[in-house]
């Protein structure tokens, strides 16, 4: 029986982001289950490291194509959209049928902030003919900023066990059901949001220091 | 009073001549910015705009030219393909730095967590504009949660109106109702 093959489109803008540790994720799971995974970042393509029909050559060798991506502005950054629009442009019949999912992730306790990531894969899906598997969509992620998963506590176990029940799901090419979506949401009653403003404050203070910055509410484009 | 067009839309667009009109017409300043023409470069997400340069891109592209046009907006108006029931990768370069406008700091309104605004509070009003090639509804109702969500994380009021097919003349229609309800003419 063939190797299922997975291909991970790592969205994010930093190299060793929360992207590409989610994607890292993903690509262990889908191994540890006999199958084989690949990670490519999108970014590299919109930089001109590699070339678009480069990714459209590993897209068709693919089963199943997944992305995860952060949220910038309330959606895909610029240069997740410009790969996706290059994709679309030489849209390939081999797509059709092939699985895509995908896997947001912001700063925003609130999901509904980063929803049009899954809403834009899921319309990319549509137009290439691919048949859409859903998606999770992962709030306060800098509380992961980077980290292997499994070295960040509960949030991360949490997190792992049930990307692993997503993975299965996604090998049986199954549609992931939104049973896991409320398994890995934290529900933060809105007064808790209040701590934590204060503490996401703090680690922002923290890094201004660090960084050595001046006033942070500096206003350059003030006439 | 002040508006900054956004043009996110790909190749020959009739925004600039309907906004030098409505300009001219009811004499109001406006700049244009055809950001396909523009060099903005993509936010790579290296903190710098907080903990280097506050409120500014490490990278030297044409941002602040940009910034400096929205800063001292009334009305912005932002053009854009539906693409994936979203905004085009043209707009969104010129989004994704709107996060300069925010400090980095958390502030909760309504049990909500934001960025306050490093110019203030409701800096402009918005207005959304998709143009629609018979997308289906359910991408343009995308698009309309995109654009809700855009304006809520802006704090700022909105209108997200599609057109079909570059129909100009209803974008008119809409920019001068919108200017009318503010009270601007």
């Amino acid at each position: 029986m063939s190797q299922t093959k997975v291909l991970l489109l790592d969205g994010g803008m930093r190299k060793n982001g929360t992207s590409s540790s989610l994607a890292k994720t993903i690509k262990r799971q889908v191994e540890n289950k006999g199958q084989t995974a690949e990670i490519t970042r999108l970014v590299e393509y919109f930089d001109g490291k590699h070339m678009i029909s480069e990714l459209k050559t590993i897209l068709n060798k693919s089963d199943i194509i997944g992305i995860i991506a952060p949220c910038y502005v309330n959606t895909f950054p610029y240069a997740d959209i410009w790969c996706l629009e290059q994709l679309i442009c030489g849209y390939q019949k081999e797509w059709q049928g092939k699985m895509l999912f995908a896997v947001a992730q912001g700063g925003m306790p609130d999901l509904k902030v980063h929803q049009s990531i899954l809403h834009v894969s899921e319309h990319f899906a549509e137009e290439t003919e691919m048949k859409w598997a859903g998606g999770l969509i992962i709030g306060m992620a800098p509380l992961i900023d980077g980290a292997p998963l499994e070295n960040c506590g509960f949030i991360g176990r949490r997190l792992v066990k049930n990307m692993d029940r997503m993975v299965d799901r996604l090998l049986d090419f199954g549609h992931i059901p939104s049973a896991l979506q409320n398994k890995i949401t934290i529900d933060i009653p809105k007064i808790l949001n209040y701590p934590l403003a204060f503490f996401l404050n703090y680690i922002v203070k923290s890094s201004l220091k660090k960084g050595g910055a001046g006033d942070p509410y500096h206003k350059p484009y003030c006439s | 009073m002040h508006i900054t067009v956004l043009d996110g839309i790909e190749g020959i667009s009739q925004l600039e001549d309907l906004l030098k009109l409505t300009g001219e017409q009811y004499g109001i300043s406006y700049t244009y910015l055809k950001l396909e023409k523009m060099d903005i470069q993509p936010c790579r997400n290296c903190g710098g705009c907080s903990t280097k340069t506050p409120g500014e891109c490490l990278f030297k592209d044409d941002t602040p030219e940009v910034m400096k046009s929205l800063v001292k907006s009334n009305l912005v108006i932002m053009a854009t393909p539906i693409r994936f029931g979203g905004f085009n990768s043209i707009l969104k370069k010129a989004l994704d730095k709107c996060a300069l406008l925010g400090l980095p700091f958390f502030k909760v309104d309504k049990g909500s967590l934001y960025h306050p605004g490093r110019y203030g509070e409701t800096m402009f009003t918005s207005l959304i504009i998709g143009i629609s090639r018979s997308h289906s509804e359910k991408q343009k109702q995308s698009f309309r949660q995109l654009a809700k969500q855009n304006a809520a994380i802006m704090r700022v009021p909105y209108q997200a109106v599609i057109v079909e097919d570059n129909d100009m003349l209803q974008v008119k229609d809409v920019i001068l109702s919108l200017l009318r309800e503010e009270q601007y003419i």
